[in-house]
C-alpha cells in the first residue's frame, strides 16, 4: 500500500509552499515600502510647515515693530515693514494652509493664528497709527502704556500653539517612519525564515516521502538482479514508486514462474533422456542384441550449449520388424526437444499399434493441435529384417540415402510436406535393403553444416563417406561421419547433427 | 540476411536466412501486414542460404497475412530456396 501520495502532488504542495511565503513576503514588502514613503512624505511636510510657521511669526514681528516705530517716532519709513510683513504674512500663511491642508488641526491653529493677527491689526495697530497720524502724543502715550501689546501677546499664544501643533506632528511623522522602517526588517526576516523553514519542511517530507522509499526500491531491484528472489519490495511511499515496485514484482514473478518452468522442462528432459536411453537398450533387449545379418546404430550432436530439436529412435515392432524414427523439429531448446521427444513417441505408438508411417504422420499433425506456428521433417520407416522389404514416409525431411552393396545411390524422398502448417496426407512408400545396402537417415544439420571456409557439408561429401566404408558394422559408420562432421566444423556447430545408418551384411564372397 | 525492404512489394531479400537473420525477416513481414499491404509479395531470388528458421519465418508471415484476410506468397526464389521448398512440401503452398 502506498500512501496516498504521488510525487507530483509532494511537488505541487511544496511549489505552493514557496509560491505562498514569496508572495506574502512581496506583498508585506510592497507595502511596508509603501508606508515608509507616506511617513517620510509626511517628515518632509512637518518640517516645511514648521519653515512657513517661522516665515509667519517672522512676518508678524516686522509689522509690529514697524507699527511701533511709526507711533513712537512719527518716521513713515517704519511703515514700510509694516506693509511689507503684511503681504508676507498672506503669503506665507497661505502656503502654511497648502502644506496643512491634510491636517483639521493644523488648520484649526492656522485659521486661530490669522484672526488673532487680525484682531491686532484692526484693533490695535491700524487705530494707533491713524491716532499717531492726528494725535502724536496721544499715540506715543498708548504705546507706553501698552495698548496693543495684549493683543499681540495673544497673536504670539496662537503661534506658539501653531509651532507646538506643526512640531506634534513632525514628531508623530518620525516616529511612524521608524515603526515603518522596522516592520519592514521584521517582514524581510519573516520571510526569509519562513523559507529557510519551508526549505527544512520539504526536504525532511522528500527524504521520507521520496528518497527513504526510492533508496529502499534500489536496494530491493539490486538483491533481484542478485538472485535474491524472495528479497521484499517496498510497497510504501508516492505512488510512482509504488507503481514500479508492483510492476518489478510482476516480473519478478514471471522470472520466478520462468525459473520453476525451466526447472520443470529441465527435470522433465532428463527423465525423458532417460527414457531414450531406456528406449536404446530395450532395442537391443527386444533385438537380442542385432537382427542376424544386421546393424543399427545412431549418433545426435547438438548445437553447440543448446538442447537438440533433433530426435531419433529405433525399436522393435515384432520378431522381423524394426521401426525407425527420425526427426527435427525446427528452433532448440528445453521446450523443444521435449515436443520433438512428444512427437517422436507419438510416431513410434502408431507405428507399435499397426499404422503405415504416412498414417503415422497423419496421426501426428491431426494431434498438433490449433498451434500451427511449430512445424518438424520427419522420416518414419519399418524394416522387415528377413526379407529386407521395407515402408517408409518422409515428411519434408532431407531424402535419406540408400546405397546398394555395388555402390548405387537412391534417395527416399519426401512423401508429403512438412508437419505443421499444411493440412495434407504423406504417402507410404516402398523400400528394399539387399544385401550389403546401407541406410543413412540424416537431419539438415549435416547438410548445412559449415567449414571455417563458410563452404557446406552437402550431400556429395556424405554420400562418398558412406560408400567408402564397408557394411558390415553401422556403429562404425556413425561414428566415422559425425567426426568428419566435427572436423569439418570445427566442433562449431550452428544446428544439432543427427545420423542413424542400417546396414545389412554384405553377400558372402 | 543481407537486406529486406518492407516499404514496397515485393519485398526483396538478399544474402542468408538463417537463425540470426530469420528474426528481421519475420519483422519485415509483420510490418508489412499491418500496413495492409495485399499481396505481399516476396523476391526470394537473391538468397543464397536458407534453412528452417527462415521456412519458419515464411510461414508464419503467411499465417499472419491470412488471419489479417491478406495473401502472402513468394513470386521468385534461388535454387537453394526452390530445393528446400521442394523438399519440404511447400512450394505450392508459398509460391503458388
Amino acid at each position: 500500500m502506498g500512501s496516498g501520495i504521488s510525487i507530483r502532488s509532494i511537488l505541487t504542495r511544496i511549489t505552493i509552499g514557496y509560491l505562498v511565503i514569496v508572495v506574502a513576503g512581496g506583498a508585506s514588502t510592497l507595502w511596508a515600502f509603501g508606508a515608509n514613503a507616506d511617513a517620510e512624505r509626511a517628515v518632509r511636510n512637518a518640517q516645511a510647515a514648521s519653515l512657513q510657521e517661522a516665515l509667519l511669526r517672522t512676518s508678524y514681528s516686522d509689522q509690529e515693530s514697524g507699527m511701533r516705530g511709526f507711533v513712537i517716532t512719527g518716521d513713515v519709513q517704519f511703515l514700510q515693514p509694516y506693509e511689507s510683513g503684511g503681504v508676507a504674512m498672506i503669503e506665507r500663511a497661505a502656503d502654511l494652509r497648502q502644506l496643512a491642508r491634510t491636517s483639521p488641526e493644523l488648520i484649526s491653529r492656522l485659521d486661530e493664528v490669522v484672526a488673532a493677527g487680525d484682531r491686532w491689526r484692526l484693533e490695535r495697530a491700524e487705530p494707533q497709527i491713524s491716532l499717531r497720524r492726528t494725535d502724536p502724543v496721544a499715540a506715543t502715550a498708548l504705546v507706553v502704556a501698552g495698548g496693543a501689546k495684549a493683543r499681540f501677546d495673544e497673536l504670539r499664544a496662537r503661534l506658539d500653539d501653531l509651532s507646538a501643533a506643526i512640531d506634534g506632528q513632525r514628531a508623530t511623522a518620525v516616529d511612524s517612519s521608524d515603526s515603518v522602517t522596522t516592520r519592514l526588517r521584521l517582514i524581510v526576516a519573516a520571510t526569509i525564515i519562513s523559507a529557510l523553514l519551508a526549505t527544512v519542511v520539504a526536504t525532511w517530507w522528500v527524504r521520507r516521502r521520496v528518497v527513504v522509499p526510492l533508496a529502499q526500491l534500489v536496494q530491493a531491484v539490486g538483491a533481484v538482479r542478485a538472485e535474491e528472489l524472495d528479497h521484499p519490495l517496498p510497497s510504501t511511499g508516492p505512488e510512482e514508486l509504488v507503481a514500479v515496485s508492483t510492476t518489478i514484482a510482476a516480473m519478478r514473478g514471471r522470472l520466478v514462474g520462468m525459473i520453476d518452468e525451466a526447472a520443470r522442462s529441465k527435470r522433465t528432459l532428463e527423465q525423458s533422456a532417460i527414457v531414450v536411453l531406456q528406449l536404446g537398450a530395450e532395442l537391443q533387449s527386444e533385438l537380442g542384441g542385432s537382427p542376424e545379418g544386421w546393424t543399427v546404430a545412431g549418433g545426435l550432436r547438438p548445437a553447440d550449449g543448446v538442447l537438440a530439436g533433433d530426435c531419433y529412435d529405433v525399436f522393435a515392432l515384432d520378431d522381423d520388424l524394426v521401426g525407425l524414427v527420425v526427426l527435427d523439429i525446427v528452433g532448440h531448446g528445453a521446450e523443444v526437444a521435449l515436443s520433438a521427444l512428444k512427437s517422436k513417441e507419438m510416431i513410434v505408438g502408431s507405428l507399435r499399434s499397426g499404422a503405415t508411417p504416412g498414417e503415422a504422420m497423419r496421426i501426428l499433425y491431426d494431434n498438433f493441435g490449433d498451434d500451427r506456428t511449430e512445424f518438424l521433417t520427419a522420416i518414419a520407416l519399418v524394416m522387415d529384417t528377413t526379407s529386407g522389404r521395407g515402408t517408409y514416409a518422409n515428411a519434408g525431411h532431407p531424402p535419406a540415402l540408400l546405397f546398394d552393396h555395388g555402390g548405387g545411390e537412391h534417395e527416399l524422398a519426401p512423401t508429403g510436406p512438412l508437419l505443421g502448417p499444411v493440412d495434407a496426407t504423406w504417402r507410404t512408400e516402398q523400400l528394399t535393403m539387399e544385401l550389403g545396402a546401407k541406410l543413412v537417415v540424416f537431419t539438415d544439420g549435416v547438410l548445412e553444416a559449415r567449414s571455417s571456409d563458410n563452404e557446406f557439408f552437402g550431400v556429395e561429401r556424405l554420400s562418398e563417406l558412406v560408400v567408402s566404408m564397408p557394411c558390415t558394422e553401422a556403429e562404425h559408420v556413425v561414428q566415422q561421419c559425425l567426426d568428419t562432421v566435427d572436423e569439418f566444423t570445427s566442433r562449431n556447430n550452428a544446428d544439432d547433427v543427427s545420423i542413424v545408418v542400417i546396414c545389412r551384411d554384405c553377400p558372402p564372397d | 540476411m543481407g537486406q529486406a525492404s518492407a516499404d514496397s512489394a515485393p519485398i526483396v531479400v538478399r544474402g542468408e536466412i538463417d537463425a540470426a537473420t530469420a528474426p528481421a525477416l519475420s519483422a519485415d513481414l509483420s510490418r508489412a501486414v499491418a500496413s495492409g499491404s495485399n499481396p505481399i509479395e516476396i523476391d526470394l531470388s537473391a538468397v543464397t542460404f536458407i534453412d528452417s528458421s527462415g521456412l519458419r519465418a515464411l510461414i508464419i508471415g503467411r499465417q499472419e497475412a491470412e488471419a489479417a484476410g491478406n495473401s502472402l506468397r513468394i513470386v521468385k526464389a534461388s535454387d537453394v530456396v526452390s530445393r528446400l521448398l521442394d523438399v519440404t512440401g511447400l512450394s505450392e503452398t508459398l509460391m503458388g
